[in-house]
């Protein structure tokens, strides 16, 4: 998911501060989710966007 | 560019679809070298075997790409505030893909007169490949 605050322009230099927020898993361990929180802000320190994203990680069963 | 008029519109409206071409290798090569992302399953057709596919897959980005493409047919980049998607099923190469968004909601926030939009791609069978929803300001 993407909020944008600002346009970037050509020439613009942008810092992605990104933490993990949470991780947390479904069904016993077998799929496992990573919630990904990302800050954008360019050379004059505004804000330009705010990015999230989830990755589902597949557990096969344990052997 | 004019902005769609708020008023004109009603939940249910379809916007302008956005059809394109079977999804060709080069395409994907390309789109390693435009994104970063090398994963040789976009590319390496015995790489995507070895991983139990039948051909390589498009990048997700690939398709968020095109649903911005849509978009950006209709409003100008600066009217989008919110946009996302969610993976529901892989592109695979040579599928041809369609990307439709329809106004689900339309409301107002800081008197910025806004519309939420589901966005989808499918192909040609109508499977659906990615879902999104996106908010426009109309102001």
């Amino acid at each position: 998911m993407a909020t944008f605050h600002r346009m970037a322009y050509a020439g613009d230099v942008l810092r992605f501060e990104q933490r993990i927020e949470d991780i947390y898993d479904k069904k016993g361990g077998a799929l496992e989710f990573v919630l990904r929180k990302t800050r954008v802000s360019n050379q004059r320190g505004e804000h330009v966007a705010d990015l999230r994203a989830v990755t589902v990680l597949r557990h096969g069963p344990s052997a | 560019m004019t902005l769609p008029s708020f008023d004109a519109l009603q939940v249910g409206d379809a916007i302008q679809p956005l059809e394109l071409p079977p999804v060709s290798r080069l395409t994907l090569a390309l789109y390693c070298g435009a994104s970063g992302d090398h994963n040789p399953i976009h590319v390496d057709t015995d790489f995507a075997a070895i991983a139990g596919l039948p051909d390589v897959i498009a990048h997700g980005m690939l398709s968020m790409g095109w649903l911005a493409r849509l978009l950006t047919n209709w409003v100008p980049q600066t009217a989008i505030r919110d946009y996302s998607v969610r993976f529901a099923a892989m592109t695979q190469v040579h599928e041809k893909i369609t990307c439709t968004g329809q106004v689900i909601e339309k409301f107002e926030v800081d008197g910025e007169r806004r519309v939420r939009l589901s966005l989808t791609t499918t192909n040609a069978e109508g499977q659906i490949k990615l879902t999104g929803e996106a908010v426009i300001a109309l102001t």
